[in-house]
């Protein structure tokens, strides 16, 4: 399942909960909250106190020569605490995982998959923005993407008139270029060079090679390139576990090749699967992290069909990665970790019940003994293909596995129709009557049956390649069936095709 | 007492809740009786012509537009690749096994990938108790439902959760276009458990609109067509061929006569 996630984010949110002892026009003045303690330096204020030149970490005193009429406020971390906890438990009602940002106040991730079915995803920010306005957060702002970095751009990029942003996966790529690198976590040193280069949006950045950025910068340029190319593989704590599920194992002397790591990987994931089962939990995703020489890391993310319990399942999945699609190092690796991203709450022979179901090991797999037992293919799908013949618009083609097109599902209710069963070998058929052309009777399965004849659909064409000409009838029998008839008239033969069914 | 080290035993290996699926079409769930549950055996029975197959296109298209996979045992070989081209995001897979006696291995097999949310098993004459009783379990523990498809004259599944019967009747057509084939059919299917029916509808089945294009006819057929009419039942006076016993000879009807004449003046 796509991850959807929103990011809720109440602007001031320090400022808001300390000044509402003030009357409303205070509110409006600029305002800052300082330390408890006897430092007293500025920790947070308003957008007003800001425009006056105060900046965080000013002493009260600095502040108030800056702004003679500032209003100081003490930092009150019950206070901010308590307020937080009542606006998660109200999330809460509107999303399963409610979970505030590390090192911030009033930023929370809320888990927004499968929203689109319960009413959408509009609604879905109403229901929480309604929800907070109940509280008192009258200005809370919403981003809602794939990752929890998208979300938290798209939550920054609100305003007052239009407070929330929805971004599908598709639009997520034309969002992030336009966006200016003010937008991306980068230190003031990163970014003052990078504006030096000329690289000042993320579209600019997009265009570098990660072996550029992760040569000038280290593992943070490596970082930035991840974050451009909106791969994040933080996700939200569903188990509500502080705990984190993730083995590592560094390794003797670095290695360049992948493959020679499949014994310490099954290692890895047998510890891993331990963990889970301990915990009785079940991975529905998967990091597989390696950490480089050059001190940057690559995370690929492992989505199983089903959530994952055991080692041995961990392994395969890991090890098919491994063996298919390898990713791209710039460097040697010096350690493998491995981490249960998205954990559940394990179950017996679980599946995914919200999403289609498709294990592609196990089919493959399926599909390695049938060809061994029958030496055949046996498995088909539809592959269609131009003719001015009904029955052969479309032809059963041998299953390709890695080929699969991604088909939008027409929203139309199907309609109930007659649907034709073929004969492979089309046999001849004895009929009866006062001319060949013209019978009054076939006969099937050794027994004369008498038929209202429907038709004839005359076909012919392909004389360009396989020459046609021939009537299909349909012939109803006493009992209701209805026969798909052939006459060629050329060779006055009758053939059955098939029925209707 | 139960220790309780095995209630978290059966907790961790209870049977998985089974899933509600549902056509897009609103008789055929009707007829469904609103939905059928996954993991469950079911029965799909009717003659030849009888609409079992069209009634089954409705709730396969409808699970394969909500992105479930199905795959369908064709042991006659006999379902037309034409009717079943359909874009979907669930993947439709037509498995044809040489022989009748491999259909459970394949079944099996298909059901253990757990990848399919409904496996149709058409035209299996009949099955040993133990191999059944063997699919059901995996079913059950696969959330896979099983569909086995066949005709009413073949012996019935024991271990079926729930059957259904078809049964269907050429409608005469009123179109003049239709004259040249039927394209509707009606048809009435019902939900049983043992002798008792718990739901009954009834549904029409027709031709897609570009088949019907097919049978407009030609310009040189339109004296033909205007003589045409509606055809008439048969009439039920055949007596037995002297030759053999199982050959029906038809007496010269006036049915039978008028449809030779239309194919003389067709031809």
């Amino acid at each position: 399942m796509t991850w959807r996630v929103a990011c809720a984010l109440v602007p001031d949110f320090v400022v808001n909960i300390l000044s509402r002892q003030l009357p409303l026009n205070q509110r409006q003045m600029p305002l800052v909250i300082v330390e408890a303690d006897h430092h007293r330096r500025v920790k947070d204020m308003n957008q007003a106190a800001f425009n006056e030149g105060i900046r965080h970490g000013y002493s009260s005193s600095r502040a108030r020569a800056l702004c003679p009429e500032l209003i100081c406020l003490a930092w009150q971390s019950e206070t901010i605490s308590h307020e937080s906890e009542r606006l998660v438990e109200a999330l809460s009602l509107v999303s399963p995982i409610v979970q505030p940002l590390p090192d911030t106040y009033g930023r929370y991730w809320l888990d927004a998959r499968g929203m689109s079915l319960l009413g959408g995803e509009t609604a879905f920010v109403s229901r929480t923005i309604k929800t907070a306005r109940q509280l008192g957060f009258e200005n809370l702002r919403i981003g809602l993407a794939d990752t929890l970095q998208m979300a938290e751009l798209c939550a920054l990029k609100t305003s007052v008139d239009h407070p929330f942003r929805i971004i599908s996966t598709d639009e997520s790529d034309m969002f992030m270029e336009q966006l200016p690198l003010d937008y991306m976590p980068i230190d003031e040193a990163m970014r003052e060079i990078l504006n030096a280069l000329g690289i000042k949006h993320v579209h600019d950045l997009k265009r570098l090679p990660k072996c550029a950025l992760t040569s000038r910068f280290g593992h943070r340029g490596a970082r930035v390139w991840d974050d451009a190319h909106n791969l994040d593989p933080r996700r939200l704590n569903q188990t509500n576990e502080s705990i984190n599920l993730q083995v590592s194992m560094v390794l003797e002397t670095p290695v360049s090749e992948l493959g020679s790591l499949i014994f310490g990987v099954n290692q890895l994931a047998d510890d891993l699967g331990k963990k889970l089962s301990e915990r009785n939990l079940a991975a529905h995703c998967i990091g597989l992290t390696f950490l480089l020489e050059d001190r940057s890391e690559s995370t690929t993310l492992l989505h199983p069909s089903r959530p994952l319990q055991t080692g041995t399942r961990l392994f395969e999945l890991v090890r098919d990665r491994l063996e298919r699609q390898q990713p791209e190092l710039n460097s040697n690796v010096i350690e493998v970790r491995l981490t249960a991203l998205e954990t559940g709450h394990r179950d017996a022979q679980q599946i995914q019940m919200g999403t289609s179901r498709w294990d592609q090991s196990a089919v493959e797999k399926a599909m390695d003994r049938l060809s061994g037992r029958f030496d055949e293919s046996i498995i088909y799908e539809t592959q269609s293909q131009l003719s001015s013949r009904p029955e052969q618009k479309a032809r059963w083609v041998p299953v390709d596995l890695h080929r699969r097109d991604n088909f939008p599902s027409p929203q139309v209710r199907p309609r109930a129709r007659v649907i034709r069963r073929q004969i492979q070998k089309p046999a001849e058929l004895r009929v009866k009557g006062q001319s060949l052309s013209a019978p009054d009777a076939i006969e099937i399965n050794g027994r004369w049956h008498p038929f209202n004849a429907y038709g004839p659909e005359r076909l012919s064409g392909d004389w360009w390649q396989s020459e046609y000409a021939y009537e299909d009838y349909r012939l109803v029998t006493q009992e209701h069936e209805v026969f798909w008839v052939r006459y060629q008239p050329a060779d006055s033969k009758w053939t059955i095709q098939g029925w209707f069914d | 007492m139960i220790s309780e080290k095995i209630r978290k035993k059966l907790y961790t290996t209870r049977p998985m809740d089974p899933r509600v699926h549902r056509s897009m079409s609103p008789i055929v769930d009707q007829l469904l009786g609103h939905s059928i549950t996954s993991g469950a055996m079911i029965e799909w029975t009717g003659n030849r012509s009888s609409g079992k197959t069209g009634v089954l296109w409705v709730l396969v298209e409808g699970l394969r537009a909500s992105g479930l996979n199905i795959a369908w045992i064709d042991t006659k070989s006999t379902l037309c690749a034409s009717d079943w081209d359909t874009q979907h995001r669930g993947r439709f897979w037509l498995i044809r096994p040489p022989k009748q006696r491999d259909v459970p291995f394949c079944a099996e097999l298909l059901m253990r990938t757990n990848s399919f949310s409904l496996l149709v098993i058409d035209g299996v004459h009949s099955l040993p108790m133990t191999r059944t009783q063997r699919l059901k379990r995996i079913a059950r523990q696969t959330n896979t439902t099983a569909i086995f498809v066949h005709s009413t004259g073949v012996k019935s599944l024991a271990d079926a959760q729930c059957r259904f019967r078809f049964q269907a009747f050429v409608k005469a057509p009123l179109d003049a276009l239709e004259q040249r084939g039927p394209c509707t059919w009606s048809i009435i299917g019902r939900r049983t458990q043992t002798a008792t029916a718990l739901h009954s509808a009834k549904l029409t089945l027709s031709d897609q609109h570009t088949d019907r294009l097919s049978l407009i006819p030609l310009a040189n057929d339109r004296l033909s067509r205007e003589k045409q009419t509606a055809p008439k039942p048969l009439k039920e006076d055949a007596k037995q061929s002297p030759t053999t016993g199982s050959v029906i000879e038809l007496k010269t009807s006036a049915s039978a006569s008028n449809a030779a004449k239309t194919k003389r003046q067709l031809s």
